[in-house]
């Protein structure tokens, strides 16, 4: 076997630890975040006058009409990516990457209580968790030499990666049409990537890597937002944010087992040695990098057009940064109450990739997909309480680059549902 | 996908435009949180309970006047007023206080107080039963009752799903101590709110004509309380404490629900003979 | 989910949102019905305790009612969305709450709860201490009964010396 051949085979292998190891930063909307917020889609931060409004815009919690209100919401998501025709089988047909997320979990729980001329927030969101598996088997996998395709591949993926925001909340009306707020989240991300293949050729060599690596960002996420009501059944909110990252720890550990003699490979950017047949390759580092994250504003619009109806609309803006480009999203909800004690609420939103389109002939690209999604909940009122139980929806289409240094492009498609159900207090 | 978008924006800006000819506006406010009747059985147990309890505070803090007669005529004038209350699920109590001071409270649940000083003050039935009807409408509005949240509890199984999904509990509400210490401040010290108040009075104009009674009862005895100012005027010092603002609203509320009817209906001769025998 | 379903949600917010009559009952002893929101407009009709109206809209302290032929207008503290109850009704409920602070009240039912009222009871006892909550006068208080016949003649004697004076 000659080093181009084994340059194609390990080609081959890499994208297993693709140009990003990232959960889904390709995404901002990848958890609707909330109770009512859900139900309409995202499209919150000109209403947000309940607890979930400490994350969309705090200015609306003075708008809260109780004493004192708390929330929570517990979501059972699943998600699937699927990469289509990555890998080309010896008699011809084509193999799919499927990689499947789950988690259950409390995704947001807040209490706002009226405190003197304003409104105290104290909230937690976890606006995103991810849980990625991938277990696949195939066989006789196509290369360049058709002498020597591989039997048999293996391919474990245990990927999880969530993020924490918890803190303050205050508001107050300046007058009766206009309000402030401001919200301090502590910003904690918690990720961990273990993968491993397992290559045997079909004439007896074979290839093995482990990969791990854990990363934790602290930091800060401040919100301010702004609220006018320039009528009384319209509202405009505006809100700003930032994610900040303050600290950062990775930590990487590679382990590479090879029977294939000669050659440089790149493994996740680093170029290894396999001149040293029969090897055990180990490297483990250490590494401190605060990734950035651009700004976002949401501009919403709301309108209260009876007290049994409602629509919402927001748009709203992240900028880019330096692997970010910038993209702009759009939400629409409305609300409906067939009586007193039931409500119907429904929303439309957007969730663009924030990479450039793939374009022929480059390589390295990041994939590019555009999520559209949907959302419907009920909530069941009773005097103090309410309970919402909802259902959410979102698919996209789009393009990725899989195989590392490869021009080679697949259609990639993203599908989520997520169920969710939750409680609303006055008190 | 975008011809998709599309269908939907058209409808949804349809459904605008068509219900925007329906409605008009009344701003925020949901219909799960508007008109809180605070009106199933457990609301009302919990607000006559309340009541009671407020009712014995007062009780505490002040001496029932030693005078059958007089109760028992307030006890009319209160009641024949109180038929127009829109409460029949309560049961209304009048009762004198052995005070010289000018003042009336009024407890959920159907108990109202009225002093010796103010009866003192009074020259006719109609102010009697005009100060009445404003107390009963801070009870039918159940004023005190949204202000301070007394509710039952709540049992329903949205409650219960609530507690099991959000594992709060009714523990986080005001204990009774509290709520009625409240209560208590706003009727001896602080106040209704104004806004409050001015329905109070309103309500109370309109109960005490439509039950027959002038309806210049409440503002000429207030009128009375303004030129008569002794140190212990209570009604008007710490609970009422916008005067012109009040007789201002209660000359507008005579003018605009038209209230020409039974302008002589006094009942001078038959308050005199019961509390100025 | 199917465009068909999409729309169709969609369209059936539209539908209820146009509805817009409401179920009123008399809660008063009788309410009267106006031309207008003024009383001034013309007495129309009066209604008893208990009977069902149905409200177009609320303005103020009026709501506006269908009557035989069109509208009238009705104070909205005569009326309330559910149909009347008694008092007479709750005087179990009340007696209830009278158990904790008089014996004799005691009906034979709350005896099944007792061990339970009894801690409540006590409890409540200190309360009333604490804050001098005095139920021995309010009991007075309450025992004042006016017989309905006594009101109703009450207010008829009012009503015919209402000019006298």
């Amino acid at each position: 076997m000659n080093t181009s051949t084994l340059k194609y085979l390990l080609i081959l292998l890499v994208f297993l630890v693709p140009n990003s190891v990232l959960a889904d930063d390709f995404h901002y909307v990848n958890m609707i975040v909330g109770n009512r917020a859900a139900g309409l889609g995202g499209a919150y931060s000109a209403v947000s006058d309940d607890p979930s409004g400490c994350y969309y815009n705090p200015a609306g919690i003075a708008f809260a009409p109780e004493m004192s209100l708390s929330a929570s919401v517990n979501v059972f998501g699943t998600s699937e990516k699927t990469y289509k025709d990555v890998l080309t089988r010896v008699n011809g047909g084509k193999l799919d990457w499927k990689q499947e997320s789950s988690s259950l979990l409390p995704n947001y729980f807040g209490v706002v209580r009226k405190i003197g001329r304003g409104r105290l927030g104290l909230s937690y969101a976890v606006p995103d968790s991810t849980h990625r598996r991938q277990k696949q088997y195939f066989k006789d996998i196509a290369t360049v030499y058709e002498d020597n395709p591989v039997e048999s591949y293996l391919i474990h993926i245990n990927d999880s990666d969530k993020e924490y925001l918890f803190g303050p909340s205050y508001a107050m009306s300046l007058s009766d049409s206009l309000s402030v707020g401001a919200t301090m989240y502590f910003y904690y991300r918690d990720m961990e990537i273990i993968r491993s293949q397992l290559l045997q050729f079909q004439q007896g060599e074979h290839y093995f890597i482990n990969y791990y690596k854990t990363r934790k960002d602290r930091g800060i996420k401040p919100i301010l937002g702004l609220i006018w009501e320039p009528y009384d059944t319209v509202a405009i909110g505006l809100s700003v944010s930032q994610t900040i990252i303050l600290d950062n720890d990775t930590h990487t550990t590679d382990i590479f087992r090879e029977t294939i003699s000669g050659g440089f490979t790149l493994v996740d950017g680093q170029e290894y040695d396999f001149s040293d047949t029969d090897s055990i390759h180990f490297q483990s580092q250490d590494q401190d990098n605060k990734e950035d994250y651009p700004w976002s504003g949401s501009l919403g619009l709301a309108w209260f057009v009876s007290p049994s109806l409602l629509f919402t609309g927001d748009i709203t803006f992240h900028g880019s940064e330096k692997d970010k480009e910038s993209v702009v999203n759009f939400a629409l909800g409305t609300e409906y109450y067939f009586s007193r004690n039931l409500a119907w609420r429904c929303g439309l939103y957007t969730d663009f990739a924030n990479t450039d389109k793939i374009s022929d002939g480059d390589t390295n690209q990041k994939e590019n997909i555009d999520v559209y999604g949907l959302n419907t909940s009920l909530t069941l009122f009773h005097k103090l309480s309410n309970i919402t139980m909802g259902v959410s929806y979102g698919y996209g289409k789009g393009e990725a680059q899989m195989i590392t240094d490869s021009t080679l492009i697949q259609d990639a498609e993203i599908e989520n549902i997520s169920f969710y159900l939750s409680a609303a207090y006055k008190y | 996908m975008r011809t998709r978008i599309n269908v939907v924006l058209f409808i949804l800006i349809f459904a605008l435009l068509t219900v925007s000819f329906v409605f008009a506006g009344e701003g925020r406010r949901r219909l799960s949180a508007l008109d809180e009747n605070y009106d199933d059985q457990s609301d009302l147990e919990a607000e006559i309970s309340f009541g009671r309890d407020l009712a014995a505070r007062i009780l505490g803090n002040y001496t029932l006047l030693d005078n059958v007669g007089v109760n028992h005529y307030v006890n009319l004038v209160g009641n024949a007023v109180a038929l127009y209350s829109g409460r029949p699920e309560l049961k209304f109590h009048f009762a004198v206080l052995d005070a010289g001071e000018c003042n009336a409270f009024a407890a959920p649940g159907g108990y109202v107080f009225i002093t010796r000083g103010a009866l003192d003050l009074m020259e006719n039935e109609a102010q009697l039963a005009g100060v009445l009807s404003h107390e009963i409408a801070h009870i039918t509005e159940k004023h005190i009752v949204k202000e301070l949240n007394i509710r039952g509890a709540d049992d329903s199984i949205t409650a219960g799903l609530a507690n099991l999904i959000g594992g709060s509990t009714d523990t986080m509400r005001k204990t009774l101590e509290q709520a009625l210490e409240t209560a208590a401040d706003i009727l001896f010290n602080r106040g209704y709110k104004i806004k409050d108040e001015l329905e109070a009075d309103q309500i109370g104009i309109l109960m005490s004509a439509v039950a027959g009674y002038s309806p210049d009862g409440l503002k000429n005895f207030l009128s009375k309380v303004k030129h008569f100012e002794p140190e212990d005027a209570t009604y008007k010092n710490k609970e009422h404490p916008m005067h012109m603002v009040r007789l201002e609203t209660i000359d507008q509320t005579i003018k605009i629900n038209g209230l020409t009817q039974n302008l002589n209906a006094t009942m001078k001769g038959r308050f005199n003979e019961h509390i100025n025998p | 989910m199917p465009r068909k379903t999409l729309m169709f949600l969609i369209c059936a917010l539209v539908v209820p949102a146009v509805v817009s009559a409401y179920d009123l009952y008399v809660k008063s002893v009788k309410a009267p019905v106006y031309a207008m929101p003024d009383t001034a407009s013309g007495l129309m009709v009066t209604y008893e305790k208990g009977t069902k109206l149905a409200g177009v809209e609320n303005k103020g302290n009026w709501h506006m009612i269908r009557v035989k032929d069109g509208t009238g207008w009705v104070y909205r503290f005569l009326v309330g969305d559910k149909p009347p109850l008694n008092a007479e009704e709750n005087d179990a409920l009340i007696n209830q709450y009278k158990t904790f602070s008089s014996k004799a009240r005691r009906r034979p039912s709350s005896y099944t709860a007792a061990a339970a009222a009894r801690g409540l009871r006590e409890k409540r006892k200190r309360f009333a201490e604490k804050y001098n909550l005095d139920y021995k006068t309010l009991e007075k208080v309450e025992a004042v009964q006016i017989s309905e016949a006594e009101l109703m003649s009450f207010i008829k004697q009012g009503i015919e010396n209402a000019h006298k004076d």
